[in-house]
C-alpha cells in the first residue's frame, strides 16, 4: 500500500468534502453552487455598476420631479446568460457525472427557483431601503421604479422574483433546444418565433387593434403584469423543457 | 458463457448487452452487439478507430439510446438514478462548465458519487501535477485525461469505463495510471470496463478481452486464452516451414533466409521438444498482433 492510496476509513475525515445530499435531484441544486464565486458575482456586479452610474447621472441633475431609470432590468437580462448554460455547458457535464436528465432538469430548476427567491428578498430590501431614504437622497427610483412598484410586500416580492423564474424559463428553453438539436435548432426555433411575431404584428396592425392592445397594458397592475401574466408561460415552456431534455443525448 | 474471474469467489454480471443495434444517420455504429461484463474483472474494449467502442460505453451508461436489450447490475441503465449512481464513466470527450477548475471538478464529483473518495482523489490530483485551481478550459489534452483518470478512479464506482484514457498521457504518467488502477484493483475490486488503442501497453492489465470492428465484436474471451490462441515461430525457412506443416498458418514474414510464422491454435503438448529438435523458436503472440490480424479486413474472422 503506498501513501497516495489511502484507506478509506480515514479519509472522509481528512478532507472537508461537501455534504452529499440523499436525493439526486437536491444533489444536482447542490452541483449549481459548487463554483457560486464565478458566478453569482456577475448578476449583482453588473446591477452595481448601472445603479452607481444611475446615482451619479440623477445626483448631478437638478430637477425637482423624481427621476426613474430601468436599470433595474440590467440583473434580469445578465441572468439569461447563467440560465440559458446550465443546460448548454452544465448539462453535458452532470450527464457526464452520471446524473439522470430527469434529476439535472428537476434539480436545475429547484436551484433558480431559490436563486430567484434570494435574489427577490435582496431587491425588496433594497426598494425599501430607497423608499426609506426618499430615492437615496436624489429622489431616484431605482428598484421602486413606477412600473413595477406594489405597495403590499407580498405582492412587490412576487414582482421582483418571477420574472427571475420567466427569463428562466425563456433561456432554459432556448438551451434545452441547443443539447437537443444543436445550434441548427435553436436557428430554427429564432426563425419560427421572427414568423410568428411579423404575423402577429401585421395582423393587429391591419385589424387597427394598436389602441386596444396599448389600453389592456395600460390597465394591467404591476402584479399581473410581472407576477401573473408570466406564469402560465413558464409553466408551459418549463413542461416542454423537460419533455425535450428527456431524449437529449448532448 | 466463460466464467471469469476464477478464485474471486462467485461471480455475477454487472452489465449485459443483447442484440444491440445503434444507427446514426442511416449508418450502423453497432450491429447486434452482445455482451457480458463480469463483476471484479478489468476488462479491455479495443478496436480501430470509429468501431464503435465509445458508442457501446455510451449505451451502457444511458448516454443515448440503441435498440436491443441493456442491463446494468440488472437494470436498464436509461434514466435510472439507482444504477447511475454506481456508475462512472469517464469520456473522453467530457465536457464541463466554462468557469470550473480543477477543484471545481472534483467538488462536484464528491457530491455525485455516492462512493467517493475525497482524500484519494487529492493524492492522485496531486501525482498527476493536476493543480487544484487551474480552470480546466486551459488544461492540456494529457491534463484533461489525467482529470478523467483522478474522477474515474477516486469515484470507487463498482463500475467504472475509462474511455481511451491515455489521450495525449505521456509514457510516464500512463505508466502512472496503471500503477494507481492495479493498486486500486486490488485494495478495492470494481468493476473496469477500458477502451483503448494502446493495446500493448495495456495487455498485462487486462483479464477478459472485447475487440470490436465496424460494429461487431469479433473477439470475447479471456485475455490467457487469447494469447494461447496463436504463437508466432521462427528461424530458418525449412525449419519454420516443416513446424507449421499441417498447422494453420495466419501470417508468415520471410527475410531471405529466415521466416516467421504466426500459427492458430496455440501449443501443442510437445511442441517445445519439436522446436528445440528443429531449431526454431516459439514465443507468445502479442495481443496487439491478435488484434490487428482479427480486424484487419482481408483476414476478419479468421482466429474465430
Amino acid at each position: 500500500m503506498t501513501a497516495t492510496t489511502p484507506d478509506t476509513s480515514t479519509s472522509q475525515a481528512a478532507v472537508a468534502a461537501p455534504r452529499r445530499p440523499r436525493h439526486p435531484v437536491v444533489r444536482v441544486a447542490r452541483l449549481q453552487f459548487v463554483a457560486w464565486p464565478y458566478t453569482l458575482p456577475w448578476p449583482w456586479g453588473i446591477l452595481a455598476l448601472s445603479f452607481a452610474i444611475n446615482l451619479v447621472i440623477f445626483g448631478s441633475v437638478d430637477e425637482a420631479d423624481a427621476a426613474w431609470t430601468g436599470g433595474l432590468a440590467s440583473i434580469y437580462f445578465v441572468q439569461i446568460f447563467a440560465y440559458v448554460q446550465h443546460f448548454t455547458r452544465g448539462f453535458p457535464f452532470a450527464l457526464g457525472m452520471s446524473v439522470t436528465r430527469r434529476a439535472y432538469y428537476l434539480g436545475t430548476w429547484l436551484y433558480v427557483g431559490l436563486e430567484a427567491l434570494a435574489f427577490g428578498a435582496v431587491l425588496l430590501a433594497l426598494r425599501f431601503a430607497e423608499s426609506a431614504t426618499d430615492g437615496w437622497g436624489v429622489s431616484l427610483e431605482y428598484f421602486g421604479v413606477r412600473f413595477v412598484r406594489e405597495e403590499g410586500v407580498a405582492l412587490q416580492y412576487a414582482v421582483y422574483v418571477v420574472p427571475f423564474l420567466l427569463i428562466a424559463a425563456v433561456g432554459g428553453f432556448l438551451g434545452v433546444v441547443t443539447v437537443r438539436w444543436g445550434g441548427n435548432g435553436l436557428l430554427t426555433l429564432m426563425a419560427g418565433v421572427i414568423l410568428t411575431a411579423g404575423v402577429v404584428v401585421l395582423v393587429v396592425g391591419r385589424a387597427h387593434w394598436w389602441d386596444s392592445v396599448g389600453d389592456w397594458f395600460a390597465g394591467q397592475s404591476a402584479t399581473a403584469l410581472f407576477a401573473g401574466w408570466p406564469l402560465p408561460v413558464m409553466v408551459v415552456l418549463g413542461l416542454l423543457g423537460y419533455a425535450m431534455i428527456r431524449r437529449a443525448t448532448p | 458463457m466463460n466464467v471469469v474471474g476464477v478464485g474471486r469467489g462467485e461471480t455475477s454480471n454487472v452489465a449485459e448487452v443483447r442484440g444491440v443495434t445503434k444507427t446514426y444517420g442511416g449508418q450502423t455504429v453497432l450491429d447486434d452487439v452482445s455482451l457480458t461484463v463480469a463483476e471484479n474483472t478489468i476488462h479491455g474494449l479495443l478496436g480501430h478507430n470509429g468501431a464503435g467502442k465509445t458508442t457501446l460505453m455510451r449505451v451502457l451508461t444511458g448516454r443515448v439510446f440503441a435498440h436491443g436489450d441493456v442491463r446494468v447490475f440488472g437494470e436498464a441503465p436509461v434514466e435510472n438514478d439507482g444504477v447511475l449512481g454506481r456508475v462512472c464513466f469517464v469520456g473522453e470527450d467530457q465536457r464541463y462548465p466554462d468557469h470550473y477548475q480543477v477543484r471545481h471538478v472534483l467538488e462536484a464529483a464528491a457530491l455525485l458519487f455516492r462512493t467517493w473518495d475525497a482524500a484519494y482523489a487529492d493524492a492522485l490530483a496531486t501525482d498527476f501535477a493536476l493543480p487544484a485551481r487551474r480552470g480546466v478550459r486551459k488544461l492540456s489534452r494529457g491534463m484533461r485525461s489525467a482529470l478523467g483518470i483522478v474522477v474515474g478512479l477516486a469515484s470507487r464506482a463498482p463500475l467504472t469505463l475509462f474511455d481511451e484514457p491515455h489521450l495525449g498521457l505521456d509514457a510516464a504518467f500512463r505508466q502512472l495510471f496503471h500503477d494507481r488502477l492495479l493498486a486500486e484493483y486490488a485494495e478495492h475490486p470494481r468493476t473496469i470496463l477500458l477502451s483503448t488503442h494502446l493495446i500493448d501497453e495495456v495487455g498485462d492489465l487486462l483479464e477478459r478481452v472485447t475487440v470490436i470492428d465496424a460494429g461487431r465484436i469479433v473477439i470475447d474471451d479471456d485475455a490467457d486464452d487469447l494469447r494461447a490462441r496463436a504463437v508466432s515461430v521462427s528461424g530458418p525457412v525449412a525449419a519454420v516451414d516443416s513446424f507449421t506443416e499441417g498447422r494453420e498458418v495466419l501470417q508468415v514474414e520471410r527475410l531471405t533466409s529466415v521466416s516467421r510464422a504466426t500459427v492458430a491454435g496455440g501449443r501443442r503438448p510437445d511442441d517445445t521438444e519439436l522446436a528445440r529438435h528443429l531449431g526454431v523458436e516459439l514465443e507468445p503472440v502479442s495481443l496487439q498482433d491478435l488484434v490487428v490480424r482479427t480486424t484487419g479486413h482481408s483476414r476478419r474472422g479468421a482466429l474465430r
